[in-house]
């Protein structure tokens, strides 16, 4: 019965330690295709992307390479909502990392959610404050749980330490600077409309203060700052509850005179579905056209 | 509450300090009541069922033991006056009285289970049929769910009374030990399907705290989580990813859920049955195996053998034996040829086995198919012998059995399909693209990956899926082999299994594939 016992005690503490030296030490890995340390080892960046899937899926990487001088870099994280990208932004920059522009994502299907992981690399990419200060919001929630934490802390990239010397060459191979090098092909009208569209109507309080606060970061680290929203398709985009998102945020940014671009600004046909994979995310001639008037903007700068 | 959640954690420690705290005259009142709570915890509402079914062949066992003892009494007081006729009359006056109450108890307890299960699939291919004939009528479906356990326990009451009828064991006259051995918690949502004359003694009987069987039990239970949490509910993200909507996938993502799901479903449910067994030895009772590598055999019929071995044992003792002893069976083998009514009792047993897993007809066509090729091989087996002589093939070369078990793996496999798919017509979709639009390429492979996460973690996902699962294999390899290099080391073993458990489960869903049957 001892050695049961001791048995099962060894257990957890492995566990624990397993899980001390992931929370604490995950970031020190190599990773320079994605992510944000990549970001971190560049040390200097002159364009940052930041934002969510859409993002990556709608910015070609090497055409800012060839159209933009100096170094450009997409740092995006699935599901990434303003509260993370503070986070992200915060880290990046009290690492000492220079960053001249930040092109964020001017994202408003994420404005209504509340404090969420909705990308696990997160945590294996930041530090522990960080992977903290996010979980202490999570928590806040009414809908949190043990489980969640269980989730976040313990079983969350477990896979990916695990596989680690052959899954990180393996997806590295798919990113070049944070961009995706994948070119997809477009949609069908009638794939589109099939397609359900699921906003949330209203403005969370977190990530209106999350807007201020990547605001106020990069006024702080004299960092010029530009939201730019990809455009969705037009299925999408006259949702009624994406379009008063999408006019409560440019609200927001005005007030704070904050220079945004909508999709309206921009000379985007959304109609055209071969441009689109889904609602969201753009194929690779939807991601060349938007990637070249996004340049054409950052040089009228 | 199923045996993978953290209520059931604290149902099973209470149950364990109470069941060696209290004398042990009581255990088996303890398990009752603990059995009972566990079901309520589970399906509330169907413990009416489960209650109907426990005292309707109670009610059956008693009456076809008295019947028996009636019987025999009268054949003993009235010996010397009775003739040899009149002695075989006598049997058979009480043989028709048996029949009769046996008949009744069958006609409740399948007949419940008949409307609760195939209602609306009969009403359906009614509703098809008649308008096949030109009649529009639709039937109404009753939306009911089934009661937690109904095909088990069904078939654990059914045949207790039929060996109560044959008198290969006594009727238990008290209805509370009956309850238990009907009720017993560790068997109740998905079997093994356990006959009475190998539980009764040991249910009632009293038991000690043995810390050995503990431990036993304890490793088995801990095998069981490890194959549900880390390989099963791996995998079924993939697998009902993939089978929630094939038509958005190609050929090889197919295939890989296809396989995926071999491996899926025998993790769930022999991880169940590990579970349950582990469960039931740590409080002293010995249940019945349910698995032996089953993807170790060579042929069909072993792998029924060696999967769900508790249903198949049954379909064999309450099914085929008595169609093919039947005297219609008989005549039509005593008119055609002598494998006839084997091949009936096949076709019977097959219809039969589909049918208890679903009402559907992707459910019976899965039996159905592997009816057929347990048949094809019945028949053709000296076709093959004669072929394999020729041949010159060593049946005892290790690289001829690897190719029998892959060949079995491969027709288990297809089966699967039509097993898992959620009707007929997607089944045939599955199996045209994966026959015909199989397209092995590199690029195919990485989106073929992408279910698990639907992300780029995908990869370090199946990675883990891999390795869980070549660690199941590789380990039944060995036992396969009798190497008991983990037997020696248990200790290592447990905290290497609990370690893994605890980064590598996927708590989140807890339900069992067989717990829907």
């Amino acid at each position: 019965m001892k050695k049961t016992i001791i048995s099962i005690v060894t257990s957890f503490f492995i566990v624990f330690a397993i899980v001390m030296l992931k929370n604490c030490f995950s970031y020190m890995l190599p990773n320079d295709a994605m992510g944000i340390r990549a970001v971190v080892a560049k040390g200097h960046v002159n364009q940052l992307f930041l934002g969510a899937s859409a993002f990556r899926k709608g910015i070609d990487v090497k055409m800012l390479e060839e159209e933009l001088s100096g170094e450009s870099f997409v740092l995006t994280y699935n599901g990434n909502q303003p509260y993370n990208m503070s986070l992200e932004l915060k880290e990046i920059l009290e690492e000492g990392t220079v960053i001249d522009m930040v092109i964020a994502d001017f994202n408003p299907s994420m404005i209504s959610e509340d404090a969420n992981l909705s990308d696990k690399r997160l945590l294996w990419d930041t530090k522990f404050s960080t992977k903290w200060e996010l979980w202490n919001e999570i928590s806040k929630r009414e809908d949190a749980t043990f489980y969640m934490f269980y989730d976040y802390f313990v079983l969350s990239n477990n896979e990916y330490m695990v596989t680690y010397p052959l899954s990180y060459p393996l997806i590295s191979k798919r990113y070049y600077r944070g961009g995706s090098l994948d070119d997809d092909a477009g949609s069908t009208e009638d794939e589109l409309l099939d397609l359900e569209v699921v906003e949330k109507p209203g403005f969370n309080n977190l990530q209106e203060k999350a807007i201020t606060e990547i605001i106020s970061i990069c006024n702080q680290y004299g960092v010029k700052l530009i939201f730019v929203e990809s455009p969705r398709y037009i299925k999408m985009a006259e949702n009624i509850n994406y379009k008063e998102k999408s006019k409560a945020l440019a609200q927001l940014l005005k007030a704070s005179g904050t220079e945004y671009y909508c999709a309206a600004d921009l000379d985007f046909d959304n109609k055209n579905a071969a441009y689109y994979t889904d609602l969201v995310h753009m194929s690779g001639e939807g991601k060349r056209l938007f990637t070249s008037q996004i340049i054409q903007r950052i040089k009228e700068q | 509450m199923t045996f993978v959640s953290f209520r059931f954690i604290i149902f099973l420690s209470s149950l364990l300090i109470t069941y060696f705290l209290i004398p042990k005259k009581y255990q088996w009142c303890l398990l009752l009541l603990g059995s009972y709570v566990f079901y309520a915890f589970a399906s509330p509402h169907f413990l009416v069922f489960l209650f109907i079914s426990t005292i309707v062949t109670y009610i059956c066992g008693v009456k076809l033991e008295k019947l028996s003892d009636a019987c025999s009494k009268r054949l003993e007081e009235e010996s010397d006056v009775l003739t040899k006729e009149q002695r075989k009359e006598l049997k058979m006056i009480f043989m028709r009285k048996k029949k009769l109450v046996l008949i009744i108890c069958l006609v409740i307890n399948i007949g419940v289970l008949g409307v609760l299960k195939y209602f609306n699939f009969f009403m359906d291919n009614v509703s098809s049929m008649l308008r096949f004939c030109g009649i529009s009528y639709e039937f109404p479906n009753i939306s009911w769910l089934l009661p937690l356990g109904i095909s088990f326990y069904t078939f654990i009451t059914v045949g207790y009374c039929i060996d109560v009828y044959r008198e290969m064991c006594k009727a238990q006259n008290n209805i509370f030990k009956y309850a238990l051995f009907v009720s017993f918690f560790p068997q109740i949502s998905q079997g093994p399907i356990n006959r009475y004359n190998e539980m009764s003694v040991q249910l009632y009987e009293e038991h000690s705290f043995d810390h050995i069987r503990m431990q036993n039990g304890g490793y088995r239970v801990l095998i069981g989580i490890f194959k549900k949490v880390v390989v099963a509910d791996r995998l079924g993200i993939y697998v009902n990813r993939v089978y929630g909507a094939p038509l958005d996938y190609d050929g090889l993502s197919l295939l890989f859920a296809t396989v995926f799901y071999a491996v899926q479903i025998y993790c769930d449910f022999s991880g169940y049955m590990d579970i349950a067994i582990g469960v039931s030895e740590m409080v002293g009772i010995k249940m019945e195996e349910n698995f032996n590598k089953p993807y170790f055999s060579r042929s069909i019929p072993e792998y029924w053998r060696r999967w769900h071995i508790t249903l198949g044992a049954w379909f064999k003792d309450y099914l085929f034996y008595p169609v093919i002893r039947a005297d219609w069976c008989k005549k039509i083998g005593k008119k055609y040829k002598k494998t006839v009514p084997t091949i009936i009792g096949l076709l019977v047993v097959w219809l039969t086995t589909g049918l208890w897993h679903g009402a559907s007809w992707h459910y019976v066509i899965h039996g159905l198919y592997h009816g057929t090729l347990v048949i094809l091989s019945f028949l053709f087996a000296s076709v093959f012998n004669n072929m394999k002589t020729k041949l010159h093939i060593n049946e005892n070369a290790k690289l001829f059995h690897i190719f029998q078990m892959m060949r079995t793996f491969v027709l288990v496999d297809i089966s699967y399909i039509f097993f898992r798919a959620a009707n007929l017509k997607e089944a045939t979709y599955i199996v045209n693209e994966i026959i015909f639009h199989l397209n092995p390429s590199k690029e195919a492979l990485k989106t073929a990956l992408l279910p698990f996460t639907e992300d780029n973690t995908a990869i370090a996902f199946f990675g883990v899926a891999m390795l869980a699962t070549a660690g199941v294999f590789i380990c039944e390899i060995l036992d396969y082999n009798h190497i008991t290099v983990f037997k020696k080391h248990k200790y290592l073993n447990v905290v290497i299994m609990l370690t893994l458990i605890l980064l590598f489960g996927m708590f989140g869903q807890s339900s069992f594939i067989y717990m829907q049957y």
